[in-house]
């Protein structure tokens, strides 16, 4: 455990002052507040059409999940893989690699210390965006009730875990990349695939579930087709980070949501359905990214293992 | 070496029992967490009546697999209102048979993959009208995870209760020592049985008596959709002056909850009076605003042989429209002539619609009779039109958000609907407490219109300490005539701006003291 935070120490006193990130951090900052600004805007025509008898109650968790979804979604996964994405193809390139090695540190110190290293400070701006975006809500659209500040103590959580998903996937990434510009490509490539997977999950549903055109509902065919195609395309959606934490994480932020994630609710939410609730519903989405993060970190350690011998003679 | 392979191994099994545990979490397929049972209704609201009984279908997906060879589903309906009664049925081979539980084997699945279930509430005669809501739950005795709930939903109205009195003839005339005889039939057009209780005003000295097959009655008992037909007698008192005497029968359930009247008149006339051909009760009406006017005529054949008159009018005036109907409620036919058997007479309506922007005053309109033998006879008519006030509001929005101490502004329309000019024209506004400032702006109008329209600009400001919520704010239109029905804006008042910038500043002075520390712990390289 000893080597594992010296190295996440020396990770992240390369990682804090280097201009890369610090733009990203940048970005992050930006997306909260031209998300809180975006937020507030709507929030006052919502306040306006509800008085009109249109639309949903104007509340400030939905305001909340306006003003947060672009950084959670797009910004935070960044930084996470910016904060990754060449610890280890750095390592390789400096030597610093086999001077680890030399020194008898554990594979598993190094995955875990990278880890650490890209992953605290990630976790920290992350947590900061949220305290600003419920900052700017709370002083421009107002305060949350202790059941919002519930729902969004719950979704940190879950981003904080997500964006550690992110981390694991570059440092794995990082562990396979010869260098560092072909494993942040690799990385942001698989963030934009796994971004658009809705269309990969129902593009992989219509090729293994087709359902002809000319067919007509009601039959028992058509029916067991049907089911087959929904579940495919929910199956398929567990394979990626995005969908996963979209699923989770707007079930948390919007209270009407009481059906189980990747489930068309087709019909009246029940009300009131509390956060224990929502978490009881949202919890296969924790299992899934807990369990994407462990596999990413140990097949990190395993790919460290197996190219170890490369690596400790110079020749990766 | 060896020491740093044991290492390796041990942390080998901590990652190993991690996964493990995370696997086992998520237990491969994370929907296994809600169980693979389905299930849905194929209508899951109804609407019925008291007394009825109503059936949802019901559709279990099952999902049945290895090492279970069957599952058995009990079936029920959880939070049914009390007095409600739920059984499950199941067809076979064309037989409805009530069930309790299912049993569902691994190669029915296969063969089939739907099972549907009737499921029939019944609800009490006595149940009140309203929204009911009550869980279907199908839950697997093999397994925890098999099971499946979800809400079903029975709107129940009430039974419609309607009775109605009517006569073909409800305007006679009698001579001073006559008796007026009324034929009422008393429909029960409502969804229950009735026992209506039958009563009448009449004016002093009058006697009103009613009779059925047996005799004398004072209630009567009309199956639903059923008539009954009652004789009405009305006496008049020894001495009673000539003129028009107005009567209403009631018929009314013992709950008062249907109930009809019935107008009658009755005119004394002296015996030996001379009759006219054409004549009303009404020559002259006065109604508020422009309204559409009837105006009873009698025409009566003062020969001894059967005889066809022709209705015309005379005189009308300028944008009214006239026609002659036989009930004030027909609008689709209108009569130009009438048959008449000696002796007999009807009663027709003068239907008077006035232009859509009529002023005040009085009309008269001239009708004539004219018989297929030349005779004729005029009649005047006249309708005194007086003023009618009515007034509308509306708001420009129902919901306001502001904080404590700061104002919401919202603009009423008000609208002047009646037939005269309104005065004195503004708005009662009802604060949530005395501490709300309300300022109107204008404060009122001096008049408005008919037809017209004006707005008012309200400013409601919450006091300071206003506690967070919301609170309800009553509005109406006023004037020195009328006033409009009451309109309630809802304002959610929250806590002080400067208190919720104070939080907000904070959240976002702690972010940056956490980026701060980290940055001057980790921002510069050894």
């Amino acid at each position: 455990m000893g080597e594992a935070l010296a190295i996440a120490g020396n990770e992240m006193r390369m990682l804090l002052p280097s201009l890369r990130w610090n733009l990203v951090v940048a970005l992050v900052f930006v997306c909260v507040l031209a998300g809180s600004y975006q937020a507030y805007l709507t929030n006052r025509e919502q306040i306006k059409s509800y008085g009109e008898g249109e639309g949903p109650e104007p509340a400030s968790l939905a305001a909340f999940a306006s003003g947060i979804w672009l950084d959670a979604n797009a910004a935070l996964p960044i930084l996470a893989i910016i904060s990754g994405y060449d610890s280890m193809s750095r390592e390789k390139k400096t030597g610093g690699m086999q001077l680890l090695f030399s020194r008898s540190t554990s594979k598993a110190s190094i995955v875990m210390g990278k880890f650490y290293g890209g992953f605290v400070p990630t976790a920290i701006v992350s947590f900061s965006s949220l305290l600003v975006t419920s900052g700017l809500i709370v002083a421009l659209v107002g305060p949350f009730s202790s059941e919002e500040l519930w729902r969004i103590m719950a979704f940190a959580a879950v981003l904080i875990l997500y964006v550690a998903v992110w981390v694991a996937i570059s440092v794995l990434i990082s562990t396979i990349a010869g260098n560092g510009l072909s494993s942040a490509l690799a990385s942001l490539l698989l963030l934009i695939t796994l971004g658009g997977w809705s269309i990969t999950s129902m593009a992989l549903s219509d090729f293994m579930a087709p359902l002809p055109r000319f067919w007509a509902g009601g039959t028992t065919w058509y029916d067991a087709i049907s089911e087959l195609k929904v579940r495919v395309d929910e199956y398929v959606n567990w394979f990626s980070p995005p969908a996963v934490f979209a699923a989770g994480g707007g079930a948390l932020l919007n209270p009407a949501v009481d059906v189980p994630p990747f489930v068309v609710q087709s019909r009246p939410p029940i009300f009131p359905v509390d956060v224990i609730e929502t978490m009881r519903n949202i919890w296969p989405c924790i299992s899934a990214m807990t369990s994407m993060l462990t596999i990413m970190l140990i097949s990190a350690y395993v790919i460290l293992r197996t190219r170890g011998i490369d690596l400790e003679s110079g020749r990766a | 070496m060896k020491a740093e392979g044991r290492r390796t191994l041990g942390t080998v099994k901590v990652l190993a029992i991690v996964l493990m545990i995370a696997l086992a979490a998520l237990a491969i397929y994370p929907q296994r967490a809600y169980g693979l049972t389905g299930g849905r209704a194929t209508v899951t609201g109804l609407v019925t009546k008291p007394g009825n009984k109503v059936l949802f279908k019901i559709l279990l997906n099952y999902t049945v697999s290895p090492p279970y060879a069957s599952i058995t589903y009990d079936l029920m309906a959880r939070n049914l209102p009390n007095g409600w009664i739920a059984k499950f049925y199941k067809t076979y081979e064309g037989h409805r048979q009530e069930i309790t539980s299912l049993t569902i084997e691994y190669t029915q699945i296969l063969a089939q993959g739907l099972v549907d279930v009737d499921l029939e509430v019944e609800v009490p005669k006595a149940e009140k009208p309203g929204h009911y809501a009550f869980l279907f739950y199908a839950k697997g005795r093999e397994s925890l995870y098999e099971a499946v709930m979800f809400e079903l939903t029975v709107d129940v109205e009430a039974l419609k209760r309607e009775i109605k009195l009517s006569t073909e003839y409800p305007d006679v005339t009698v001579e001073r020592q006559g008796t007026a005889g009324f034929a009422i039939v008393l429909d029960n057009v409502g969804e229950t049985d009735e026992l209506a209780n039958l009563t009448a005003e009449y004016p002093d000295g009058w006697r009103v008596t009613f009779r059925g097959q047996s005799g004398d009655i004072f209630g009567v008992f009309v199956p639903k959709g059923q008539s009954a037909i009652i004789q009405a007698q009305v006496e008049p008192p020894e001495g009673v002056a000539a003129g028009v005497y107005d009567f209403a029968i009631m018929a009314q359930s013992s709950d008062l909850v249907a109930n009809s009247t019935l107008k009658l008149k009755v005119a004394v006339v002296k015996a030996g009076t001379a009759e006219k051909m054409l004549s009303t009760l009404y020559p002259e009406l006065n109604i508020e605003g422009a309204k559409t006017i009837f105006f009873p005529i009698t025409i009566r054949n003062l020969g001894a042989s059967s005889l066809i008159y022709r209705l015309t009018p005379l005189s009308v005036p300028s944008g009214w429209t006239v026609s002659f109907r036989t009930t004030p409620d027909d609008r689709t036919s209108s009569v130009s002539s009438i048959f008449l058997v000696g002796g007999e007479f009807a009663t027709l309506y003068l239907e008077a619609a006035p232009p859509a922007t009529v002023a005040l005053g009085t009309y008269a309109f001239t009708v004539r009779a004219t018989s297929e033998e030349g005779a004729s006879q005029d009649l005047t008519v006249a309708a005194k039109i007086t003023g009618s006030y009515e007034i509308t509001m509306d708001l420009d929005t129902l919901y306001a958000q502001i904080r404590a101490g700061e104002t919401a502004s919202v603009i009423a329309t008000v609208t002047n609907i009646g037939a005269s000019e309104l005065t004195n024209v503004s708005l009662d506004v009802t604060p949530p407490s005395a501490d709300w400032q309300v300022t109107k702006t204008p404060t009122f109008y001096d008049t408005l219109r008919p037809g017209g329209y004006a707005t008012i600009t309200l400013m409601l400001k919450a006091p300071g300490n206003a506690e967070i919520g919301d609170y309800l704010i009553g509005v109406r239109a006023t004037s020195d005539r009328v006033r409009s029905t009451q309109i309630l804006l809802r304002v959610n008042v929250q806590s002080a701006s400067i208190s919720l910038w104070v939080v907000g500043i904070a959240a976002i002075v702690i972010a940056v003291v956490a980026i701060a520390l980290v940055y001057l712990r980790f921002g510069r390289k050894r």
